[in-house]
């Protein structure tokens, strides 16, 4: 439990620091201005209308990517399965860069990466069958990915270069020019999805032991898997509809909080709150790093993430060899 | 208490393994099943615990369709620790075991002293208390399939359904295990049914032996019975001798 008072301490602290931090910095003044005054405060624009729907997105797309990574690895009962293997993400991405080599934007690259999203979990679900063994969905998932990864690569090839070169940013996962609009998206089906994961994921845990002892156990694993697999393509296909494909978010979020539950089992509540904070972190880094250059999400969170996942893994090895 | 397997074919895809198989296991007993590699003993196995479906016929628990009941009804009842089970990742001995509480569990209830109990029981009787906290993943094979044992044991069912539990361990602590179902048997009262390998063991552990060879049973009784040279020429195709073990008066097969 105290892990999540931890986490969720961390993730109020970098909200705020991200709030606050920036080219302009907001002063908690300012920021208590903002709650008092509303539109009259002067940070009013720059609090409300650019860093906070900016950073709900984040904290939500997040939250998604975290916990739809923690499903996957049970799912596969692999500890470094990412999301991405299911192919709704190369789906997602199909969608969105259609819409972009259009010459679409805003939201309408966001309803393209759902429907892209949407049509990938159903062919997932139609070709890996009913009852689909775990070596047949990553197969088909690869395939998906493959397939809609080649035809992405087509768009991106007939494009002009400016259309393609925009195209090429979305893939790489931005919080850049996200508004309330994709905020608003995200935090509308993100609630319904949380509430039918943490319905749905009670058994699954005991499903990581194998379909026989978990059949054995009374879990009706036939049933559980598709809709868990659904589940998981549906808050992946949140995620990447409002900022992209964001790169190891899903896959450092389930094994973190995996070590931080310390030999209880796969942690939902955690992997969210984890892949939140990535995200959080990440956008940190990017607003910081700004006068430079306004680098996408998806640079930090694989520059950032993967050391964590390295030092985790050696210092459990070292605690190991002590004992 | 009673496992009944009536006019039972099991298959997988169409083609069936077992076919019209009938079978009665005896309840409070150590009971093991024997025959050659793809004979389907473990497909009946498997089948018993309705981990395949029955194509035609019945598996009967306590007198009920095996098919009609709920998954609860059934692994409250009866359950099956598979050939090689996989721990997930990382993950401590106490919540393995405690895993076994599943289908006692009521939804969003965290487990209760009953589990707790429950739990602590099967950790001593598969004499693996004093690893509670180490990880799963640290164990010698002995230790790690007693883990398993007591993870079944936490079930609290009357039958324990065992998929050659001897495989990949040495002879020592192939022992250990068949001394520790025997004691299970003895002091709780369990009724056990397990796929065995080795003719031998199997006859020196088990009060009641079935052999079975292309999906038939071939013989089945008390190992006296089961464990002779025409029987095991009919399931092995082999040419033995059989004398009594000096040691445990249990048959001892001598391959020619």
């Amino acid at each position: 439990m105290s892990r999540y008072l931890l986490l969720a301490t961390a993730l109020m602290a970098t909200f705020l620091a991200a709030l606050c931090l920036g080219r302009i910095v907001v002063s908690f003044g300012d920021l208590a201005q903002v709650l008092r005054q509303g539109p009259e405060a002067k940070a009013w624009f720059l609090v409300h209308d650019l860093r906070l729907p900016r950073l709900l997105t984040a904290l939500g797309a997040g939250a998604a990517f975290g916990l739809a990574g923690a499903i996957s690895q049970s799912l596969f009962r692999n500890p470094l399965a990412a999301p991405e293997m299911l192919g709704v993400t190369a789906g997602a991405s199909l969608g969105a860069v259609a819409m972009l080599v259009a010459g679409a934007n805003g939201l309408a690259v966001t309803f393209g990466a759902t429907g892209g999203a949407v049509v990938a979990t159903l062919v997932l679900l139609l070709l890996a069958g009913r009852a689909p063994e775990t070596s047949r969905l990553i197969l088909t998932g690869i395939g998906i990915s493959l397939t809609a990864g080649a035809l992405t690569g087509l768009l991106l090839s007939r494009a002009s270069d400016t259309l393609a070169g925009d195209a090429m940013l979305w893939l790489t996962g931005s919080l850049n020019g996200r508004h309330w609009p994709q905020a608003r998206l995200i935090w509308a089906v993100l609630p319904l999805l949380l509430i039918a994961t943490a319905l749905a994921a009670r058994p699954l845990d005991r499903m990581e032991l194998g379909d026989d002892l978990a059949r054995s156990l009374g879990i009706p694993v036939q049933a559980a898997r598709p809709l868990l697999i659904l589940l998981a393509a549906g808050l992946i296909a949140a995620g990447v509809a409002v900022t992209g494909p964001v790169g190891f978010v899903g896959l450092m979020a389930g094994p973190i909080a995996r070590r931080l539950a310390n030999g209880t089992g796969p942690d939902l509540i955690g992997a969210a709150m984890i892949g939140a904070l990535i995200m959080l972190l990440a956008d940190l880094l990017v607003t910081l790093s700004a006068p430079l250059a306004l680098l996408p999400a998806g640079v930090f969170t694989g520059l950032m993430g993967a050391p964590w996942l390295i030092w985790l893994l050696w210092r459990d090895d070292t605690e190991r060899t002590a004992a | 208490m009673s496992l009944e397997a009536r006019n039972l074919t099991l298959g997988y895809g169409g083609q069936a393994i077992i076919r019209d198989l009938s079978l009665r296991l005896p309840s409070a007993t150590v009971t093991a099943i024997i025959g050659p590699n793809g004979c389907g003993k473990s497909t009946l196995l498997r089948g018993l615990g309705r981990l395949v479906p029955a194509e035609t016929g019945q598996v009967l628990l306590d007198g009920t369709d095996t098919a009609t009941l709920r998954n609860n009804a059934i692994a409250r009842r009866l359950t099956l620790l598979p050939q090689s089970p996989i721990a997930p990742e990382g993950i401590r001995v106490g919540e393995l075991v405690g895993r076994g509480r599943t289908p006692w569990l009521r939804p969003f209830r965290p487990p209760g002293q009953t589990d707790r109990d429950a739990v602590q029981r099967a950790m001593q009787a598969a004499t693996v208390s004093e690893l509670r906290e180490a990880r799963v993943s640290d164990l010698s094979g002995g230790q790690r399939q007693r883990v398993w044992i007591a993870m079944a044991l936490a079930q609290d069912t009357d039958w324990l359904l065992l998929d050659e539990p001897t495989t990949f361990l040495d002879l020592r602590h192939q022992l250990d295990l068949l001394k520790l179902l025997r004691r299970l048997n003895r002091d709780h009262g369990r009724s056990i049914v397990m796929v065995l390998h080795d003719i031998s063991l199997a006859a020196r552990f088990a009060d009641h032996l079935i052999a079975m060879r292309q999906g038939e049973v071939i013989a089945q009784g008390r190992p006296a019975q089961v464990i002779t040279p025409a029987v095991l020429e009919r399931v092995f195709g082999l040419h033995t001798s059989v004398i009594a073990d000096p040691l445990h008066g249990s048959p001892l097969v001598l391959p020619m």
